[in-house]
Parts: C-alpha cells; structure tokens; sequence
C-alpha cells in the first residue's frame, strides 16, 4: 500500500471511530447533563444540551428518601453473595464437566445446564413468585434474590469455568499425583491458579447481572428490602417523573461497578497460563 | 529401587459401543537397576503401558508389580516411581525450585531440607542459575531438565520417562542423551524409556521393547533385535536405514535351495535352505540391512547389479537408492566412492545376512 493511501484509511479509519464514539458516549453525556439540570429544563420540549443552571443539589436530593442509600447496599450484598455462589457451584461442576465427562453426564447436563439460561424469564416470573412464597413464607429477603438469581448465574459459571478447566492440561494434575499428592491439595494448588483469571471475568459477569436486575426484584422485594433498580422509578413527584434525580442515581449506581472492573482488570491478565506445557 | 514386572497386562478402552484393545496380554519385566525403552510407532500402546506402570490408568486385567508387590490397586501417590512428561508438565505458577522441590513437599520434608536437596540436584543438572524463573521463562531444554530433575529428587522405585527428547532438538538432544546415561549410571535406578525414535532407545537401553498394535513384539538387547528380529515389523522399525524387503519363492537350483524375487536370485545359507525345504512352504519374505549390502567384495560374499536411481551424502557415509528390475533397494556405501546416478554397480552380501520370515505370519523362520 503506498503512503498516500495507507493515510487515507487511516483517516477512513479516525473518522469511522470518532463518529462510533459520538454514538456511544452521547447517551452517557446526556445523561450527565440531564443529571445536573433543574426540574423545568428537563421536562422542556425541545432539550438543551448544556445545562442553563448547574443543579448540584441534585446529589443531595437523591438521599432525602432514607431507604435510597440503603438500596445500594441491599443491592451489594446480594450481587456479591450472588457471585460467591455462582462462583463456588461453577466452578465444582465446572471442574466435574470438563475432567469427568463421563461419570457426570457430559456434553447432556452441561447442554441442558446451559438451557436453564434459555427460556425467557418472564414465562417464570409467577410460578417463581409462588414457589418462593410458598417455600420461605416470604419473598421480600436477600437470601430470595441470591437464590433466584443463580438460575440465571450458575449455568453462565458452570459453562465458563467446564471451558477454564478443558484448557489446563491434564498433565500437570497427573504430575502432581505422580509427585504424590492428593486430588484436593493439587486441585488447589495447581489447578485453581491457572483458571484463576478466568474465574473473576466469571465473577464480573455475574455481579453485574445481579446488580442490573430488574424484573424479578421489583416483583420479588420492594418493603424490608430493596435494590437500587426498584428505587429508580420512584423518583416521581405527582405525574412528572423527576428524571434529574433518576439520571443522578443511577449516575451514583454505576460507580461500584466501574471500580470493581478497575480493581479486578489487571488480575485476569491470562499470561500465567502461557508457556505451561511444551516450549 | 525396585524391579518392575508386567504379567498378562491388558488394557481396553469402551468408547461409545466400541472397544479399543490397547495393550494385549503384556508380560515384561524390568530388572532393578535396569533400563529398559519401549519403542513403537504411534499408537502402538507404549503411553498406555507407561501409564498403567505409574497408576494413571487402570490396567483391564493382567497384573503390574514392583519388587514382587502387586500395585494394580494403587494410587500414583502410593506408588513411588517418579515420571518425566514429554510437554514437561511443570507447574506454570510456581519457580523452578518450586516445580523441583514438589514432590519433597509431598513426603513431609521440611522447607530447609527441600532446599539443600534442589541445589544439590539443580548443580548435577546445571540449572542453578534458573532456580527462581518460572516455567514461562525457560527455554525448552531448561524445561526439560527442571522437568527431569522433579522426577529425580526423591527416590523412587522407578523412573519413568515419557518421549522426554520429543521436543528437544538437534544439538541438545545429544546432551541430553548423555545426560540420561550418565544419570542412569550414577543412581543405579531402574529406569523405563517410551520412545518412537529407536535410535534414542538404541543409544540409551540396556535392552529394548518392541511394541506393535499392542502386542509386545520382541524384547532385548540392540544386538539380539537388530540380528534375530522376531518378526518382519522389528527388523523394518530396528536399524536405519530401514531393511530392505523382498517377496520370495523358494526354489531348487543345481542341487541347492535358491531364492527367485522375480529377476533377483538370493542366495541363502545351507542351513536356511534345509529349514525351508522341511517346511515345505515356498513363499518367504527375505530382508538384508542396507549396512549388509557392500560395494566391494569380501570373502564369501555373493554379488548382483543394481543401478543406482539416487546418492544421499551424509557425510562419513552415503546411502544409495538402488533399482534392479522393479525393486528398490538401499545400500550404505562410503562416502569417498564417485557415485553417480545412472552407475551400475555390484552389490556383495554374505548368505548369513539374510533374514528369512514367514510370507503369511512374518515371523523369523532363519
């Protein structure tokens, strides 16, 4: 490709990727700048794209209601309780799937694990709601959503982590019991490391389900507890939705995520893995 | 150390609805202190044989014992041998002293200890210097010997080793040959060599086993397989270059039994053509190592023209590809010879040389 040339797609190229950016981050900015205005500019016909009066007290507004900040934390506990489970069924069955194909059923119970994930949720929404009522005596607790949400958490791990484990080879346990340790210790010490990255994008993957979910919580809970997702539609005030306040929670809800990516990015570096057998 | 004794072992896989025979009715023993390879070509049940040996597979029937004791029932953990894998198998997330010091970890013995133990292991293997790099980091002839020195750090009943030299190329693999022998020679250990390169095997064994679609063919020492093949399938894999084959009738001529491969008369020994003549059978397949056919003719040796088709120079000595009528034959021949292709040249073998096997069960009749 000649130089000329090669310049033009990189320009192409620029152009292109600048136009996708502006596509993508626009609703983010909207968002921000909605977020900042005051009650009367955002419910205007025609928008403004930059806001005529910074309303920071939005901020402040979005805790006067006492259960706002509690949600977030109701959403934490069963996001994270969510995952651990998700995390340690996966990654048992996982393991049982891709060592022990045949005495645990194989590519059936995997496929058929998989299908859990398949049928849409909304079909279930009502046995579920009945089911758990009648189980527990009440839906409206955190252990009701830990436990729903691993239907759709648990066969997302156990096939992620069946695939972690198919790639560590084999050799390497049977070294280790050749060397003479026990199946525990060297599931432990040598295999567990090296799907080791594999399990926290496992682990991301199902957190930021069970802190999005909307459907089944705002069924499921909604008194004694309450996620975030639930708290956002209640910023009404009358017949107008105050979507300042709306923008600037949900704006406030996107900050655990984003700091457990950040935190947990460098540890799914795969490069441990590389290099383990032949040279 | 121990010695290693395989009786009657079979091993058979159930597929879906099929059943793949493995190794059939196995007897070998390994004497302590010996080495032993088991060569064959792909598929010929040698990895399985080794695997059963260390307990990663469950033999179908037959019994493997160590020093008298039956192991068929054993973990690997229970059963002490030590083993090298052909992709080295080192643990990527731990050092190489880590890697090395394992099995140590495994017997209870303390973190001090361990570590004398892989320094003093580490400088016999040159691999001092690498002590704190990980798996990663190595080359694949430093893997291989953290990957050896893991299995030589304790003491087991037998050392196992699994095509270890499959990846190590050239130069190396020299180095890594002599490193074997001499290891081998300075711990007395019982040691069991899986390879397809017979020549590692014939460079490393103090005897060889032949494997073949899971049956064990022959097993001895160089010299036994490479003069009395038991079957035509040894002394093709045994020796390169490969032996040359001819299908023979049997046939009297003047008064003594010659052999007819359509324009080739071969000439066998008296006693080769008295065994034939009892027999009765008039078809043979008959076999002369490229090494037994000579350029020049020595006493008692019997001649025929060949033309020689392509000249191989390889350095102290010269494989020619030989055509006479529809036959292809090999012969190695010096290298200070003018051979052109296009040359007819004469051919000298002894009677003794050759080898004679059965048309049908190709195995050695003289």
């Amino acid at each position: 490709m000649s130089e000329k040339n090669y310049r033009l797609v990189r320009l192409l190229l620029l152009i292109f990727l600048g136009v996708w950016l502006v596509l993508i981050m626009f609703p983010f900015y909207f968002q921000i700048i909605t977020s900042l205005k005051d009650v009367a500019e955002v419910n205007r016909i025609e928008p403004t794209f930059w806001p005529e009066v910074f309303v920071l007290e939005n901020y402040s507004a979005i805790w006067n209601e006492p259960g706002n900040f509690k949600s977030l934390i109701d959403s934490f506990i069963i996001a994270t309780a969510n995952t651990i489970l998700s995390l340690f069924f996966g990654t048992l069955a996982g393991y049982a799937l891709a060592r022990f194909p045949r005495q645990s059923g194989g590519e059936n119970v995997a496929m058929w694990i998989l299908s859990n994930r398949m049928f849409p949720p909304v079909a279930v929404l009502l046995p579920m709601f009945f089911l758990f009522e009648e189980l527990f005596g009440t839906t409206d607790t955190h252990m009701a959503l830990i436990i729903l949400y691993l239907v759709f958490n648990m066969p997302l791990a156990v096939w992620l982590m069946m695939v972690f484990f198919r790639d560590v080879p084999r050799e390497l346990e049977e070294a280790a019991y050749v060397d003479g340790h026990k199946p525990f210790k060297v599931f432990f010490t040598i295999t567990l490391p090296l799907v080791g990255p594999g399990m926290i994008a496992v682990a991301m993957l199902c957190w930021i389900f069970a802190w999005n979910e909307y459907l089944f919580a705002n069924m499921f809970i909604g008194t004694d507890v309450k996620t975030f997702p639930v708290v956002i539609p209640s910023f009404t005030s009358g017949s107008q939705t105050l979507w300042n306040l709306v923008m600037a929670f949900s704006l406030v809800a996107m900050i655990p995520p984003v700091v457990l990516f950040v935190i947990l990015r460098r540890y799914m570096v795969r490069g441990l893995s590389l290099g383990v057998v032949k040279g | 150390m121990a010695e290693v004794r395989l009786a009657r072992v079979n091993k058979v896989y159930e597929g879906r609805g099929q059943q793949v025979h493995a190794v059939r009715d196995l007897d070998l023993v390994v004497e302590n202190g010996e080495f032993v390879s088991i060569v064959g070509p792909s598929g010929c049940g040698k990895s399985t044989t080794l695997r059963m040996i260390v307990g990663l597979e469950q033999a179908t029937s037959g019994e493997i014992l160590f020093d008298g004791a039956m192991v068929n029932e054993l973990d690997p953990q229970a059963r002490n041998v030590a083993m090298a894998f052909e992709n080295y198998a080192l643990y990527p997330n731990f050092s190489a002293e880590e890697n090395i010091g394992f099995p140590l970890e495994a017997r209870g013995i303390p973190k001090q200890e361990r570590r004398r133990r892989v320094r003093a292991l580490a400088e016999l293997l040159q691999i001092e210097n690498i002590l704190h790099q990980h798996p990663n980091t190595l080359s694949g002839g430093q893997k291989q010997r953290v990957s050896l020195a893991r299995a030589l750090i304790r003491e087991p009943a037998a050392f196992i080793l699994d095509e270890v030299l499959g990846h190590v190329d050239g130069h190396l693999r020299f180095q890594m040959l002599f490193d074997l022998k001499r290891l081998h020679q300075s711990l007395d250990s019982t040691m069991i060599f899986v390879t397809h390169d017979q020549m590692e095997a014939i460079a490393l064994s103090d005897r060889i086993a032949v494997l073949h679609q899971g049956r064990l063919v022959q097993c001895g020492t160089r010299d036994e397989l490479y003069d009395t093949p038991a079957t035509r399938f040894v002394a093709d894999f045994v020796g390169e270059p490969p032996t040359n084959f001819f299908e023979v009738r049997f046939a009297e001529e003047g008064g003594q039994g010659v052999l007819h491969a359509d324009d080739l008369t071969l000439q066998p020994t008296p006693e080769m053509a008295a065994l034939m003549r009892s027999r009765g059978d008039g078809r043979y397949v008959v076999g002369i190592r490229p090494q037994n056919l000579l350029c020049t003719p020595r006493a008692g040796t019997i001649s025929f023209d060949a033309t020689i088709d392509i000249h191989e120079y390889l350095g102290e000595r010269s494989i020619l590809t030989l055509r006479r009528g529809r036959h292809s034959i090999q012969a190695l021949a010096s290298a200070e010879g003018a051979w052109a292709p296009g040359d007819e040249i004469t051919l000298n073998y002894r009677p003794r040389d050759i080898m004679v096997f059965d048309a049908e069960t190709e195995a050695l009749v003289a």
